[in-house]
Protein backbone atom coordinates (compact mmCIF):
# COMPACT_ATOMS: atom_id res chain seq x y z
CA UNK A 1 0.00 0.00 0.00
CA UNK A 2 1.53 3.58 -0.86
CA UNK A 3 0.54 7.07 -2.26
CA UNK A 4 1.91 10.12 -3.26
CA UNK A 5 0.59 13.22 -4.22
CA UNK A 6 0.96 15.74 -6.98
CA UNK A 7 -0.27 19.23 -7.49
CA UNK A 8 0.31 20.98 -10.73
CA UNK A 9 -0.92 24.64 -11.97
CA UNK A 10 -3.67 23.91 -14.64
CA UNK A 11 -1.89 25.02 -17.76
CA UNK A 12 -1.67 22.65 -20.54
CA UNK A 13 2.26 22.97 -20.20
CA UNK A 14 2.09 21.33 -16.67
CA UNK A 15 -0.04 18.45 -18.16
CA UNK A 16 3.23 16.41 -19.29
CA UNK A 17 4.10 16.57 -15.72
CA UNK A 18 1.23 14.94 -14.56
CA UNK A 19 1.88 11.92 -17.29
CA UNK A 20 5.45 11.32 -16.07
CA UNK A 21 4.33 11.72 -12.14
CA UNK A 22 1.35 8.67 -12.68
CA UNK A 23 3.99 6.99 -14.86
CA UNK A 24 6.56 6.49 -12.34
CA UNK A 25 3.89 5.79 -9.91
CA UNK A 26 2.63 2.77 -12.65
CA UNK A 27 6.02 1.24 -12.88
CA UNK A 28 6.71 1.33 -9.05
CA UNK A 29 3.42 -0.25 -8.72
CA UNK A 30 4.25 -3.07 -11.39
CA UNK A 31 2.11 -2.35 -14.49
CA UNK A 32 3.52 -3.14 -17.78
CA UNK A 33 4.34 -0.84 -20.55
CA UNK A 34 1.17 -0.90 -22.00
CA UNK A 35 -0.66 -0.99 -18.47
CA UNK A 36 1.85 2.42 -17.44
CA UNK A 37 1.18 4.02 -21.25
CA UNK A 38 -2.92 3.79 -20.81
CA UNK A 39 -2.67 5.58 -17.37
CA UNK A 40 -0.14 8.31 -18.76
CA UNK A 41 -2.74 8.63 -21.97
CA UNK A 42 -5.66 8.77 -19.80
CA UNK A 43 -4.43 11.08 -17.40
CA UNK A 44 -3.29 13.62 -20.20
CA UNK A 45 -6.84 13.31 -21.47
CA UNK A 46 -8.82 14.15 -18.02
CA UNK A 47 -6.51 16.55 -17.00
CA UNK A 48 -7.15 18.23 -20.67
CA UNK A 49 -10.34 18.11 -20.17
CA UNK A 50 -10.32 19.87 -16.95
CA UNK A 51 -8.66 22.74 -18.54
CA UNK A 52 -10.00 23.14 -21.41
CA UNK A 53 -13.65 22.62 -20.33
CA UNK A 54 -13.96 22.95 -16.15
CA UNK A 55 -11.46 26.12 -15.94
CA UNK A 56 -12.22 27.57 -19.60
CA UNK A 57 -8.08 27.56 -20.46
CA UNK A 58 -8.37 29.99 -17.41
CA UNK A 59 -6.40 27.77 -14.90
CA UNK A 60 -3.67 30.22 -14.18
CA UNK A 61 -4.49 30.28 -10.79
CA UNK A 62 -6.38 26.92 -10.09
CA UNK A 63 -5.16 23.79 -9.47
CA UNK A 64 -5.19 19.94 -10.27
CA UNK A 65 -4.56 17.38 -7.84
CA UNK A 66 -2.61 14.09 -8.76
CA UNK A 67 -3.39 10.93 -6.26
CA UNK A 68 -1.50 7.81 -6.88
CA UNK A 69 -2.48 4.66 -4.69
CA UNK A 70 -1.09 1.29 -5.19
CA UNK A 71 -3.35 -1.30 -3.37
CA UNK A 72 -2.91 -4.92 -3.62
CA UNK A 73 -4.66 -5.89 -6.45
CA UNK A 74 -5.48 -2.18 -8.24
CA UNK A 75 -3.81 0.95 -8.94
CA UNK A 76 -5.69 4.02 -8.32
CA UNK A 77 -5.47 7.52 -9.60
CA UNK A 78 -7.51 10.21 -8.19
CA UNK A 79 -7.61 13.63 -10.23
CA UNK A 80 -9.16 16.71 -8.38
CA UNK A 81 -10.20 19.74 -9.21
CA UNK A 82 -12.36 22.75 -8.45
CA UNK A 83 -14.30 23.62 -11.51
CA UNK A 84 -17.99 23.50 -12.28
CA UNK A 85 -19.57 20.24 -11.36
CA UNK A 86 -19.10 17.76 -14.37
CA UNK A 87 -19.35 14.66 -14.79
CA UNK A 88 -18.02 13.62 -17.68
CA UNK A 89 -19.03 10.00 -17.69
CA UNK A 90 -22.82 11.47 -18.41
CA UNK A 91 -21.65 12.56 -21.84
CA UNK A 92 -22.89 10.38 -24.64
CA UNK A 93 -19.81 8.04 -25.78
CA UNK A 94 -18.92 9.20 -29.32
CA UNK A 95 -19.23 6.39 -32.49
CA UNK A 96 -16.33 4.95 -33.79
CA UNK A 97 -18.13 4.07 -37.13
CA UNK A 98 -19.06 7.55 -37.70
CA UNK A 99 -18.40 8.60 -41.66
CA UNK A 100 -15.83 11.55 -41.53
CA UNK A 101 -18.37 14.39 -42.64
CA UNK A 102 -20.64 14.28 -39.60
CA UNK A 103 -17.44 13.86 -36.85
CA UNK A 104 -17.28 16.24 -34.70
CA UNK A 105 -14.07 17.44 -33.03
CA UNK A 106 -14.77 16.42 -29.17
CA UNK A 107 -16.09 13.61 -27.07
CA UNK A 108 -13.26 11.18 -27.48
CA UNK A 109 -11.15 11.77 -24.46
CA UNK A 110 -13.25 10.70 -22.09
CA UNK A 111 -13.65 7.26 -24.43
CA UNK A 112 -10.03 6.55 -24.91
CA UNK A 113 -10.39 7.17 -20.20
CA UNK A 114 -12.91 4.55 -20.40
CA UNK A 115 -11.20 2.27 -22.87
CA UNK A 116 -7.67 2.28 -21.32
CA UNK A 117 -9.03 1.95 -17.74
CA UNK A 118 -10.19 -0.66 -15.85
CA UNK A 119 -13.05 1.41 -13.82
CA UNK A 120 -13.50 5.11 -14.02
CA UNK A 121 -15.94 6.61 -11.57
CA UNK A 122 -16.62 10.12 -10.39
CA UNK A 123 -17.53 11.97 -7.61
CA UNK A 124 -18.57 15.56 -6.38
CA UNK A 125 -17.44 16.01 -2.39
CA UNK A 126 -16.60 19.19 -1.17
CA UNK A 127 -16.68 21.48 -3.44
CA UNK A 128 -14.16 19.53 -5.93
CA UNK A 129 -14.50 16.89 -8.67
CA UNK A 130 -13.16 13.77 -8.70
CA UNK A 131 -12.18 11.56 -11.30
CA UNK A 132 -11.34 8.03 -10.17
CA UNK A 133 -9.21 5.79 -12.49
CA UNK A 134 -8.04 2.24 -11.73
CA UNK A 135 -6.48 -0.87 -13.36
CA UNK A 136 -6.00 -4.08 -11.98
CA UNK A 137 -2.36 -4.66 -10.87
CA UNK A 138 -1.68 -8.62 -12.80
CA UNK B 1 7.56 16.67 -31.00
CA UNK B 2 9.64 17.12 -34.50
CA UNK B 3 7.80 17.60 -37.57
CA UNK B 4 10.14 17.39 -40.57
CA UNK B 5 8.42 18.25 -43.73
CA UNK B 6 9.81 16.52 -47.68
CA UNK B 7 9.03 16.28 -50.84
CA UNK B 8 9.04 12.87 -52.70
CA UNK B 9 8.20 11.84 -56.04
CA UNK B 10 5.49 15.01 -55.76
CA UNK B 11 4.01 14.21 -52.49
CA UNK B 12 4.41 15.78 -49.27
CA UNK B 13 5.70 13.60 -46.47
CA UNK B 14 5.36 14.97 -43.16
CA UNK B 15 7.46 12.83 -40.65
CA UNK B 16 6.89 13.51 -36.98
CA UNK B 17 8.59 11.90 -34.29
CA UNK B 18 8.05 12.30 -30.15
CA UNK B 19 4.67 13.30 -28.34
CA UNK B 20 1.57 14.54 -29.56
CA UNK B 21 -0.25 16.07 -26.99
CA UNK B 22 -2.77 19.07 -26.33
CA UNK B 23 -0.10 21.16 -25.38
CA UNK B 24 1.72 20.89 -29.23
CA UNK B 25 -1.09 18.92 -31.53
CA UNK B 26 -1.84 22.57 -33.06
CA UNK B 27 1.87 22.32 -34.33
CA UNK B 28 1.08 19.31 -36.48
CA UNK B 29 -2.44 21.02 -37.42
CA UNK B 30 -0.83 23.85 -39.00
CA UNK B 31 2.45 21.92 -40.77
CA UNK B 32 -0.65 20.36 -42.91
CA UNK B 33 -2.37 22.94 -42.59
CA UNK B 34 0.41 25.09 -44.24
CA UNK B 35 1.20 22.52 -46.87
CA UNK B 36 -2.64 21.91 -47.66
CA UNK B 37 -3.08 25.88 -48.63
CA UNK B 38 0.10 25.68 -50.22
CA UNK B 39 -1.54 23.77 -52.88
CA UNK B 40 0.14 20.62 -51.86
CA UNK B 41 -2.78 17.80 -51.72
CA UNK B 42 -1.12 14.58 -51.97
CA UNK B 43 0.16 14.50 -48.56
CA UNK B 44 1.71 11.30 -46.33
CA UNK B 45 1.87 11.69 -43.01
CA UNK B 46 4.68 9.40 -41.03
CA UNK B 47 3.67 8.45 -37.94
CA UNK B 48 6.28 5.93 -37.15
CA UNK B 49 8.11 7.63 -34.56
CA UNK B 50 5.12 8.72 -32.42
CA UNK B 51 5.20 7.07 -29.02
CA UNK B 52 2.25 9.16 -27.98
CA UNK B 53 -0.81 10.11 -29.18
CA UNK B 54 -3.68 11.77 -27.38
CA UNK B 55 -6.98 12.40 -28.78
CA UNK B 56 -5.81 16.17 -29.50
CA UNK B 57 -3.31 14.86 -32.17
CA UNK B 58 -5.88 12.78 -33.28
CA UNK B 59 -8.41 15.39 -33.90
CA UNK B 60 -5.67 17.11 -35.87
CA UNK B 61 -5.28 14.96 -38.44
CA UNK B 62 -8.85 14.11 -38.82
CA UNK B 63 -9.83 18.30 -39.61
CA UNK B 64 -6.80 18.20 -41.76
CA UNK B 65 -8.17 15.25 -44.06
CA UNK B 66 -11.46 16.92 -44.37
CA UNK B 67 -9.96 19.87 -45.62
CA UNK B 68 -7.67 17.99 -48.23
CA UNK B 69 -10.42 15.64 -48.81
CA UNK B 70 -11.99 17.90 -52.04
CA UNK B 71 -8.83 17.92 -53.40
CA UNK B 72 -6.33 15.35 -52.51
CA UNK B 73 -5.81 12.99 -50.25
CA UNK B 74 -4.04 12.57 -46.29
CA UNK B 75 -2.96 9.44 -46.17
CA UNK B 76 -0.51 7.56 -42.90
CA UNK B 77 2.43 5.67 -43.07
CA UNK B 78 3.62 3.35 -40.53
CA UNK B 79 1.86 4.60 -37.77
CA UNK B 80 3.59 3.34 -34.13
CA UNK B 81 1.25 0.44 -32.52
CA UNK B 82 0.32 3.04 -29.57
CA UNK B 83 -0.84 5.10 -32.23
CA UNK B 84 -2.56 2.35 -34.24
CA UNK B 85 -4.45 1.11 -30.98
CA UNK B 86 -5.80 5.02 -30.53
CA UNK B 87 -6.63 5.38 -34.49
CA UNK B 88 -8.67 1.61 -34.23
CA UNK B 89 -10.27 3.36 -31.19
CA UNK B 90 -11.94 5.95 -32.61
CA UNK B 91 -12.51 4.07 -36.05
CA UNK B 92 -9.90 6.10 -37.92
CA UNK B 93 -8.39 2.97 -39.29
CA UNK B 94 -11.33 2.86 -41.65
CA UNK B 95 -11.16 6.29 -42.56
CA UNK B 96 -7.71 6.91 -43.33
CA UNK B 97 -5.47 4.75 -45.43
CA UNK B 98 -2.67 3.48 -44.28
CA UNK B 99 0.70 1.55 -44.99
CA UNK B 100 3.33 -0.21 -43.58
CA UNK B 101 5.92 1.59 -45.16
CA UNK B 102 6.58 4.97 -46.37
CA UNK B 103 7.39 4.01 -49.92
CA UNK B 104 4.11 2.64 -50.24
CA UNK B 105 2.25 5.08 -49.25
CA UNK B 106 4.15 7.97 -51.62
CA UNK B 107 3.63 5.27 -54.18
CA UNK B 108 -0.60 4.92 -53.50
CA UNK B 109 -0.65 8.11 -55.24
Amino acid sequence: MSESHLRIVAVPAQVPIACDFVAAAAVTAGLDDNGVYHCQLAVDEACTNIIEHGYQMRGENQVIDIICQTEIRQFIISILDDGPAFNPLRQSTPDPTTPLEQRSSGGWGIHFIRQFMDDVQYFHHNQRNCLVLVKRLQ
Amino acid sequence: MNINVSERDHVTLIEASGRIDSMNAHQLGEALSHEIDGGHSQIVLDLANVDFMSSAGLREIVAALKKVRASGDLRLARPSPRVQEVLEMAGLDTIFQIFPSQVEAVGSY
